[in-house]
């Protein structure tokens, strides 16, 4: 998705993370609008930017921090959070080393039109 | 009534564990059990790749700490690819140690400000819902900035030498495969405030200072709580001196009398044995010289300042004297100390990271060398959390034939289940009422190792911890989940 944006929309900040941290806050101050792009394992097929805010709950170990957590520290630590949405690709096959299922790959694919439309609507 | 008290998930650890606690009829406590509940296999996962691949591959056992298993992959493969630890580069071995130390900065001040720093700002008995890094930017603002930049810093230093934060690829078998340009380094020296490497040992040192007046307002707590002898492990330079990186095998007891000195790691079988019990997939190492009753140990931040003889960088070294002359120079015991023991670490780390940006040998070219191959090695560091031991084997087509890790969580799993009979002992016993801040006492006790559940079962996905109060028939009283 990103290597795929990153060409069309050269001006937005566009970023992998293998998972959220406390100095993503820091990433998140300054930016108008973030969307938090993720896989998950329940809900439809059908992609759709779902506005979060921030949220004080924390989860018990640095490995797992929500993105309204960060939203959260965000704001504690700089004042501010941006607006923010949650766009989850449904996926459906976790086994090791199998790759993206075909219905996991046509999600994909919706998720990036979705994200490509946001970003073209802010550009 | 005879209980049973169960914490599961034990919050603010990395990973995924169970406290279990039996009591009598009396509330006497009868049984106390630090469980780690899954397990991954990592070591069967990776047979049959070719070594050179191994660095990458295994550091996807955690995402908090892979430089440690990146590293320590790379000097086993160092070692099968011929090429000893002298032998490295100069421009190899300073960028390796960049990316370690620059790791171990970002990990003790995640430790600190991120999972300690809200049980000693607020205490055992606050609210849970402010007991976390959103709870101290509320009231702590200062500090909880101070944590996420220092985090930040020492991911860039990391990216910059690996390629990325998580999981990159610096390191490769008989070097590195990039240096340090002077534009990338000229951004950690010359940043403005207070992203650049002067502020960060500033922020270092504020740290220690922090600590030290909890310590001073704290002192029965920080002293008394979950004190116990034990032995102690760790990595240490031929000349005595704190290393994260390279070095001899040292394990001093709780008199400081050394057990094991100058010991090579390529030897650990040796010196180094592993007990099971059927209750944990964490195995329990133990000196092979002391026996498996008398011969577990601590290691990482409380350990490697038992252990060594002085910190080679100025600022530290003078903490380090400091904290010695505390104990009177004998082994530091007390399992909240480890704390301080850790920002002692953090400052150095700073102080490292600071020195080796003005060497002029990372923007060397000369990245790797190549030597005779050999079929078997090992590699050792000193992670965050303690000493990591990487062991591998290959066949005569290149694929690894056998894996052996032993991460630092793991050797701390008998000290961790003694720190959890302390609590158990002194602080739940014969209570008739269970509180939430009694519990938590029994995750601070654990929090203070700063254990990765998730290296030490190479376990993947949500890593809960739990406590479970059970009674004299093995029936369920309580039991705590977060």
């Amino acid at each position: 998705m990103l290597s795929e944006l990153r060409d069309e929309e050269p001006a937005a900040g566009l970023e992998f993370r293998y998972q959220l941290n406390i100095e993503d806050a820091y990433t998140l101050k300054d930016c108008g609008a973030v969307v938090f792009a993720d896989a998950t394992a329940e809900g439809g097929d059908e992609p759709a930017l779902v506005e979060i805010g921030p949220a004080a709950g924390i989860a018990f170990t640095s490995h797992e921090m929500s993105p309204a957590s960060v939203l959260a520290l965000c704001h504690e630590l700089f004042g501010r959070a941006p607006r923010a949405y949650l766009l989850a690709v449904r996926g459906y096959d976790w086994e090791m080393g199998e790759g993206l299922s075909e219905r996991a790959r046509a999600n994909l694919a919706r998720a990036t039109k979705v994200l490509r439309r946001f970003l073209k609507e802010r550009a | 009534m005879a209980r049973k008290i169960t914490i599961e998930p034990v919050t603010r650890v990395e990973g995924h564990g169970k406290v279990t606690i039996h009591l009598d009829d009396a509330g006497k406590v009868t049984q106390t059990r630090f469980h780690i509940v899954e397990f991954r296999g990592f070591e069967k996962f990776i047979q049959g790749h070719p070594y050179w691949e191994v660095p990458v591959l295994v550091q996807r056992l955690c995402g908090i700490c892979p430089v440690s298993h990146h590293l320590a992959a790379a000097k086993a493969m160092d070692v099968i690819a011929g090429v000893g630890p002298a032998d490295l580069t100069p421009t190899a071995e300073k960028m390796r140690r960049l990316m370690h130390y620059g790791q171990i900065f970002q990990s003790h001040a995640l430790h600190f400000f991120h999972l300690a720093s809200p049980d000693l700002l607020f205490g055992a008995d606050a609210d849970p819902a402010i007991r976390n890094i959103i709870g101290v930017a509320l009231k702590h603002r200062d500090l909880a900035v101070k944590g996420v930049l220092m985090r930040k810093f020492g991911q860039e230093i990391i990216k910059a030498t690996a390629g990325k934060k998580i999981h990159g690829t610096g390191a490769i078998p008989g070097g590195i495969n990039k240096n340090l340009s002077p534009e990338e380094r000229d951004a950690f020296l010359k940043a403005p405030d207070p992203l650049n490497a002067d502020t960060m040992v500033a922020w270092a040192q504020f740290a220690v200072d922090f600590f030290k007046d909890f310590h001073k307002k704290n002192t029965a707590l920080v002293d008394g709580f979950a004190a116990f002898p034990s032995n102690h492990l760790s990595l240490i330079r031929k000349d005595g001196a704190l290393d994260f990186y390279h070095g001899a095998l040292r394990a001093v007891d709780a008199d400081g009398k050394k057990v094991l000195d100058d010991a090579d790691y390529q030897d650990y079988l040796e010196h180094i044995g592993e007990d099971v019990r059927s209750w944990s997939y964490m195995k329990f190492p133990y000196l092979r010289s002391l026996g498996k009753a008398d011969g577990w140990y601590r290691v990482g931040p409380l350990a490697r300042l038992n252990t060594c003889d002085f910190i080679p960088t100025p600022l530290a070294q003078k903490e380090f004297e400091i904290y010695k002359a505390y104990t009177a120079g004998k082994p530091n015991a007390m399992s909240l100390h480890t704390h301080w023991a850790r920002l002692i670490e953090l400052l150095h780390a700073g102080e490292v990271v600071r020195d080796l940006l003005n060497d002029k040998d990372l923007q060397g070219t000369d990245l790797v060398r190549k030597g005779r191959k050999a079929y078997e090695g090992v590699g050792l560091v000193e992670a965050p959390r303690g000493t990591l031991f990487h062991h591998y084997r290959i066949n005569a087509d290149d694929q690894i034939e056998m894996a052996n890790l032993i991460v630092s969580t793991t050797h701390n799993n008998e000290p961790m289940n003694r720190a959890v009979n302390w609590v158990a002992m002194n602080v739940l016993e014969g209570r008739k009422e269970i509180t939430e801040g009694m519990l938590n006492r029994v995750e601070i006790a654990i929090r203070a190792y700063d254990p990765c559940l998730s290296c030490a079962t190479h376990a993947l996905g949500r890593m809960p911890l739990s406590v479970e109060l059970v009674d004299a028939r093995g029936g369920l009283i309580d039991k705590k989940e977060r």
